[in-house]
C-alpha cells in the first residue's frame, strides 16, 4: 500500500514530497509503488485536493456531520474519526478512483496531504488514528525544521535527516 | 542633603551632561559654555590632584593592616534616592541596618508595590540598584570639595567617566576627607558619612547612565547625553533625596 | 547545472539518493528497498526535544544585543522607513516561528507538567508553571504573580518553568507522540489575539501583556497594551524600536491566516511613561472571512 506524502506550503507550492512503499520480504524485492502513470497523477491530485482543504481550514465545527450529504462544503468524505478537540487533522478529504487522500493543516497553515494508494484493485483503507499519528509527528519534525535559522520558511526542506526521518515514521505508523 | 546639580564628564574631559535641579532661575546665571569651561577646569583639577595625593598615602594603600590607611571600600547605605514604598524617609532607613528586614517585610506583603518599583529600576532587580558595600575607583583623585557655599563629590568610574554631584549643605569646619585623620572624630563622622550617601547616590545615578544611555542605540559614545528617560530617571532620584 | 534540470519521474532512480534529502527539481524520492537498514542520520536538531527548558537570558545582555541589532540595521538603512520595515522583517521571522512552536507546546497535556511539578521545590517553581498553564487557557492572573514571577520579569526569555526531570521523557524526544489532540487551530480573530496576548507574551516577556482592547470606533483594530515594554524600555523617545514587537506579532497573525498591519504607539500621557500600544489593523479580508463563517 504506497503513499504519496507531500507539504504544501501556502503559495501552493511543495515544500517537501516523498512516496513511501510497503516492504515485503525480507530483501525488499517485492517492494510495490504506485504504478507509473499513477506516479505522475498523484501530484493533481494532491492539488485538486487543496480547495477542499482549505475550506474545511475555516470550519469551526469538525465533527462528521456533513458526511452523507454530498452537497455541501467539501465535507462529504469526512471520516467520522475526527473530534471537536483538534482541527489540525482533517481526515479524508477527497477520494479519486479508489485512491483516498487525508490532510492535515499545521498552525501557519501548511497542509500535509498524503495519497492512499491500494495494494489491490480494491478501494484504500486509512487507519485515522495512526496517519493522525504520523502527521502529529511529522508536524513535529517541521516545527524543528523551523527551528534552523538557516530555513527559509516556504522553501523546499532538502534536509536528508529529515527526510530520513519521516520515512522512518512512514514505516512506523503508515506500512506496519 | 540637596542636589543643585549634576554633571557627567567624559574621560576626555568633555561635559556630557549636565543639570540644575534648583529652580530659581537667578541662580542658573552660567550658561552653557561656562559649564563646559567649569567641566574641563575640574577635569584638570583632578587630574592634578591625583598627582598631588602624597607618596605616603599610596603606599599606605596597600597596607591593609595599617589601621590610618584610608579606607575606599564604601559602605552601603540602604536607599539613597530611592522612594521607599511605606513612607519611610532616607534617614530613618540609614540608621542601622533595617534596611534588609524591612526589605523582606515588603517583599511579602505587597508585591504588586515592588512590580512598580522594579520597572523604574531598568534592568536592576530588588528594589534597590546594589545592596552591597562597594570599591571606590577613585583612588588617587578628588572626592570632595568643600567651600562656605556648596560641597561637591565626585564619583570617578573604571572607564574614566566622572559623574559631580553639587550640593547646597556645607561641611562644618571640615577640612575634606584627605586630612580627616586631625578633625574631631564627630565632623569627621558626619563628613565621612555625607561622603558615603554622596558616593551611593552617584554610584545609583551611574547605574542609570548603564541602563539608560549605554543601551540607547542611537547614543554614540562620548557624547553630549540627550535621553529623556535618563533625565526622567535622574530627576526622580534627586527628588526623592530631598 | 545539468543535475539541477527536472527530469520526468519516469526517469530512473539516482545512484546518489539515499544519501540526499528532497530535491526539489527531482521530486518525490521512492523509498529504498533497504532503506530501513541505512544509517541513521545524525541531528542535533531533529533530536532536540521541543519541550519547554527553563532558560532565562539576562536582560542586560538581551539590551545590549537589541541596541546592536537596531544600530546595525540604522546604519544600513537610508530612510526611517526603510528602518522600520527591516526591523518588522527581522520580527516577524521569530513570529511565524513561535506561532508552531507555542502552539504544538500547548498542546501537550498539562498533566504531564503536574507530573514534573512534583520535582519541584513547592514555592519557588510552582506558581509560574501554573501561570503558564493558565495563560495556555487563555485567562491572565496577576494575582498569582509573586515574587518568583516579578524577578523572571527582568529576564527576556524563554520562561517557562517545566523542568521535566524525566530522563526518559527527554530522550524519546518527540513531543507530538504525548500529545493525544493537537491544540485547536485559532480561527477566529479573538482566539488568536487572546492566545497573543496570554501565551505569546509570557513565552516572551514573563507575564501576559498588560491589555487586550477591541477598537470602539473601526472593526479591524484591536490593541495590545504593554506597560513594561521589554525590549525597548531603555530606547528613549523612539517608537520606531517598537517595530520589532510588532513585526512578532505580525508575523504570527499573517501567517496564522490574518493578514494584518501592525503599528506600535506610545501610551505616554502627563509625561508618565506608559507603555506602548501596538495597534493591530486586520486586512478586510480577515472581516469578511470571519462573517460569512462565523456571522449570525
Amino acid at each position: 500500500m504506497p503513499q504519496y506524502f507531500a507539504i504544501i506550503g501556502e503559495k501552493d507550492n511543495p515544500v517537501y514530497e516523498a512516496e513511501f512503499t510497503a516492504q515485503q520480504g525480507l530483501s525488499g524485492q517485492g517492494q510495490q509503488g504506485f504504478p507509473q502513470d499513477l506516479k505522475e497523477l498523484n501530484p493533481f491530485m494532491l492539488h485538486a485536493s487543496l480547495d477542499i482543504i482549505e475550506d474545511l481550514q475555516w470550519q469551526t465545527n469538525l465533527p462528521a456531520h456533513s458526511t452523507t450529504s454530498g452537497t455541501t462544503g467539501g465535507g462529504f468524505l469526512r471520516s467520522r474519526n475526527t473530534s471537536n478537540l483538534s482541527n489540525c487533522y482533517f481526515g479524508k478529504v477527497d477520494h479519486f478512483y479508489g485512491l483516498i487522500i487525508t490532510a492535515y493543516v499545521t498552525y501557519s497553515g501548511m497542509k500535509f496531504v498524503m495519497v492512499h494508494g491500494s495494494s489491490t484493485a480494491t478501494t484504500a483503507q486509512v487507519d485515522d488514528n495512526s496517519v493522525k499519528l504520523f502527521y502529529q509527528e511529522v508536524h513535529e519534525l517541521y516545527i524543528k525544521t523551523l527551528m534552523n535559522p538557516f530555513y527559509t520558511p516556504g522553501t523546499p526542506i532538502s534536509s536528508s535527516a529529515f527526510d530520513s526521518r519521516v520515512r522512518t515514521l512512514a514505516r512506523k505508523y503508515l506500512n506496519k | 542633603m540637596a542636589i543643585q546639580s549634576l554633571l557627567v564628564i567624559n574621560k576626555s574631559g568633555g561635559l556630557i551632561y549636565h543639570r540644575n535641579f534648583d529652580n530659581d532661575s537667578k541662580n542658573n546665571s552660567l550658561n552653557s559654555n561656562d559649564y563646559l569651561i567649569l567641566a574641563s577646569t575640574l577635569h584638570s583639577v583632578f587630574a592634578i590632584a591625583s598627582q598631588l595625593t602624597p607618596k605616603a598615602i599610596q603606599i599606605n594603600q596597600n597596607n591593609v593592616n595599617n589601621p590610618n590607611n584610608l579606607d575606599y571600600k564604601i559602605p552601603y547605605i540602604p536607599y539613597v534616592g530611592m522612594s521607599t514604598g511605606n513612607g519611610s524617609d532616607n534617614y530613618n532607613s540609614r540608621n542601622g541596618g533595617d534596611g534588609y528586614s524591612r526589605n523582606d517585610s515588603t517583599n511579602s506583603t505587597n508585591s504588586s508595590n515592588k512590580n512598580s518599583k522594579l520597572n523604574k529600576l531598568g534592568s536592576f532587580k530588588g528594589d534597590d540598584y546594589f545592596k552591597e558595600p562597594f570599591v571606590s575607583w577613585n583612588k588617587s583623585g578628588l572626592r570632595q570639595l568643600s567651600t562656605d557655599q556648596f560641597t561637591m563629590f565626585i564619583y570617578q568610574t573604571m572607564t574614566g567617566l566622572k559623574f559631580l554631584a553639587i550640593s547646597s549643605s556645607v561641611v562644618p569646619h571640615s577640612q575634606g576627607i584627605s586630612d580627616n585623620t586631625q578633625v574631631p572624630s564627630t565632623i569627621e563622622k558626619s563628613s565621612n558619612l555625607q561622603v558615603q550617601i554622596a558616593d551611593n547616590f552617584l554610584r545609583k545615578v551611574y547605574c542609570i547612565y548603564s541602563d539608560y544611555v549605554m543601551k540607547d542605540p542611537f547614543y554614540s559614545l562620548e557624547m553630549p547625553i540627550k535621553s529623556e528617560l535618563f533625565d526622567r530617571k535622574v530627576k526622580q532620584m534627586v527628588d526623592n533625596l530631598l | 547545472m545539468t543535475d539541477k534540470l527536472i527530469l520526468p519521474s519516469t526517469s530512473e532512480e539516482q545512484s546518489n539518493v539515499s544519501t540526499t534529502g528532497y530535491e526539489y527539481s527531482i521530486g518525490p524520492k521512492q523509498s529504498l528497498p533497504n532503506e530501513a537498514n541505512s544509517p541513521y542520520i545524525p541531528s542535533k536538531l531533529y533530536s532536540e526535544s521541543l519541550v519547554y527548558k527553563k532558560q532565562q537570558v539576562a536582560l542586560s545582555s538581551m539590551a545590549f544585543l537589541f541596541k546592536e541589532m537596531i544600530s546595525q540595521i540604522y546604519n544600513n538603512s537610508k530612510s526611517s522607513s526603510e528602518f522600520e520595515s527591516k526591523l518588522l522583517n527581522y520580527g516577524s521571522s521569530i513570529g511565524l516561528r513561535l506561532l508552531e512552536l507555542l502552539n504544538i507546546r500547548a498542546s501537550v497535556p498539562s498533566n504531564t507538567y503536574s507530573r514534573s511539578s512534583t520535582f519541584l521545590s513547592s514555592n519557588a517553581s510552582n506558581p509560574s508553571s501554573s501561570n503558564n498553564v493558565n495563560s495556555i487557557s487563555n485567562t491572565s492572573n496577576p494575582n498569582s504573580t509573586n515574587l518568583n514571577d516579578i524577578s523572571n520579569a527582568t529576564n527576556v526569555g524563554i520562561n517557562s518553568s517545566t523542568n521535566i526531570n524525566d530522563k526518559n521523557y527527554e530522550s524519546s524526544e518527540s513531543l507530538a507522540s504525548l500529545v493525544s489532540h493537537m491544540r485547536c487551530r485559532d480561527l477566529k480573530i479573538i482566539d488568536i489575539l487572546q492566545f497573543m496576548h496570554g501565551t505569546v507574551w509570557t513565552y516572551l516577556f514573563g507575564s501576559p501583556s498588560n491589555d487586550l482592547v477591541k477598537s470602539s470606533e473601526r472593526e479591524n483594530e484591536y490593541m495590545i497594551v504593554d506597560h513594561e515594554h521589554m525590549l525597548t524600555q531603555f530606547i528613549s523617545n523612539n517608537n520606531s524600536c517598537d517595530y520589532f514587537v510588532c513585526g512578532i506579532i505580525q508575523g504570527f497573525l499573517t501567517k496564522a491566516d490574518f493578514p494584518c498591519t501592525v503599528t506600535p504607539h506610545s501610551n505616554n500621557e502627563n509625561g508618565i511613561d506608559g507603555g506602548v500600544i501596538y495597534l493591530i489593523k486586520f486586512d478586510k479580508q480577515v472581516l469578511e472571512r470571519e462573517n460569512l463563517r462565523y456571522g449570525s
